[in-house]
């Protein structure tokens, strides 16, 4: 259910579950449409968002701290849980416009983190 | 609510097992009801092992003596408001008579606790159970200007309550001031080490009966007066939301007062799910205690404390009494019969006739919640 998602987001191109029948979106994927019990196809996000909420980290076993995790309102709608690149922790806030910065993992995989919109906002 | 028992809580309590402590929650509250292991025929505790099935409740028959009537699933079924609705759902429709609901766990978690196997939206982001908690606090800040210093306002008020709590794992380990709290380092912001609660093992255990059986008992009598439930998704699926928290909390509370005839107002204390500091401000919120919002402000004000006019976790919660995995669920009951019954170590500043305990998790996907009175 998931594969199209990576295939696409290593193209750099964020996709969201979008519904055959009402057209509206989603996330995380689920087996019908959340709106309406519909079909959905993954269709193109245009990878931009605010941060609804987010949390400089400073604990951690895996990843390098302080790390930005946060959770973004998509463009169309959905919320979704990432990880904040390319800014200061200290520059983040609520209402900060976002965009798909697409990272590689450990094992080289990319993965749907999210950067400033406007460069001049990465650190404060 | 005829019996209830909590083992030793400690950080670790190795070398026991946790069939040891479990087994011991068990007895100590069939006892505590004046009941027999023998005339429990419903069970709702998780079967550690060696032996049996793991997992299973069924398990417990042979140790029992008997064939059981009801059993519970497992896990959240187990523990906690959740578990002793289900279990008294099972009474009141005549499946069984006696049910137990409780379990413990000895040598299971380290101090790093992960939200476990979840979806690969998740997982790669590497959010801990704390950071997903610290993005519904950080919302609440923004959306109502909730501040640090309200957020360790609880820490500081339930700290305090387990330092003179001799049966709390941080015992003596105060007094705490807002400042302390506030100086102690970040875990995942807005929320400090001291915001945050401990990890450790214990087990417990509730006993309900039928009404018919109240004659039977050793103690006063504890009635469940009603419960709620919300359920917005799996655990750990969907980001936190405080707009989620918000709804599935808010109709489990409509919910519980209507059954119980009660309102907030009505209630003496309240024990609730303090995994962090701010879940506090989250689940008064939700019941009603205050408006949405407001609850910053309402436990600056005092109202939180022993002498407060709704006091939380007297005897210090999650933050400084104990966290054991599922079964810090069932401490909240515990609590909350020994309020009523005047026999808790740490009473409130007034009469108790009702008290409210709150059990929630996964960022803010669930909640549940019970009410008891005399
Ligand atoms: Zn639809």
């Amino acid at each position: 259910m998931t594969a199209p998602f990576w295939a696409a987001l290593s193209a750099g191109v964020l996709t969201v579950p979008t519904c055959d029948e009402c057209g509206r979106t989603f996330f995380p994927p689920v087996i019908v449409c959340t709106h309406c019990a519909g079909s959905w196809k993954w269709g193109e996000a245009t990878g931009r968002g605010v941060v609804y909420s987010f949390s400089v980290v400073h604990r951690h076993d895996a990843l390098p701290t302080p790390w930005v995790l946060a959770v973004v309102r998509l463009e169309c709608g959905p919320l979704f849980l990432t990880r904040l690149v390319g800014i200061e922790p200290g520059a983040v806030e609520v209402g900060l416009e976002v965009v798909l910065q697409p990272t590689s993992d450990g094992d080289g995989t990319l993965v749907p983190t999210f950067g400033p919109a406007t460069p001049e906002v990465v650190s404060r | 609510m005829a019996g209830v028992y909590a083992t030793r809580q400690a950080r670790s309590l190795a070398p026991a097992t946790s069939l040891e402590l479990i087994l011991e929650a068990v007895r100590g509250a069939v006892a505590d009801a004046g009941l027999e292991l023998g005339d429990v025929d419903g069970v709702a505790v998780d079967w550690p092992g060696p032996g049996g099935l793991v997992g299973d409740c069924a398990s417990w028959a042979p140790v029992i003596g008997h064939e059981l009537a009801w059993v519970g699933s497992a896990q959240l079924d187990n523990a906690g408001a959740r578990g002793v609705l289900k279990a008294a759902a099972a009474i009141q429709a005549g499946l069984c008579d006696v049910a137990v609901v409780g379990g413990g766990q000895s040598g299971a978690y380290t101090s790093n606790v992960d939200p476990g196997a979840v979806t690969e939206f998740v997982t790669w982001t590497g959010a801990s159970v704390m950071a997903q908690f610290a993005l519904v606090a950080q919302r609440h800040m923004h959306e109502f200007g909730t501040t640090p210093e309200q957020l360790a306002t609880v820490a500081a008020t339930i700290r305090n309550n387990g330092s003179v709590n001799p049966e709390a794992i941080m015992f003596e380990r105060g007094p705490y001031a807002v400042r302390d709290v506030l100086a102690s380092r970040f875990v995942a912001e807005p929320l400090h080490l001291l915001d945050c609660c401990l990890v450790g093992e214990g087990a417990a255990a509730v006993v309900l009966v039928a009404a018919d059986r109240r004659p039977d008992l050793r103690q006063p009598a504890v009635e469940l007066l009603g419960g709620g439930m919300g359920f917005g998704d799996g655990g750990y699926v969907a980001p936190p939301s405080l707009t989620k928290a918000r709804e599935v909390g808010t109709s489990a509370a409509r919910r519980m007062f209507g059954l119980a005839g009660v309102r907030p107002s009505d209630v003496d204390v309240f024990c609730l799910y303090d995994a962090t500091s701010f879940e506090v401000i989250h689940h008064l919120e939700t019941l009603g205690v205050c408006e949405f919002g407001e609850g910053g402000p309402f436990v600056e004000s005092g109202a939180i404390g022993r002498d407060g006019s709704a006091p939380v976790n007297p005897d210090g919660g999650c933050l400084a009494f104990a966290w054991n995995g599922t079964q810090q669920m069932t401490l909240k009951v515990i609590e909350c019969i020994r309020q009523l019954r005047g026999t808790a170590v740490n009473p409130v500043d007034r009469d108790v006739d009702v008290a409210v305990a709150t059990n929630a998790g996964s960022g803010a996907n669930h909640i549940e919640m019970a009410v008891f009175g005399k």
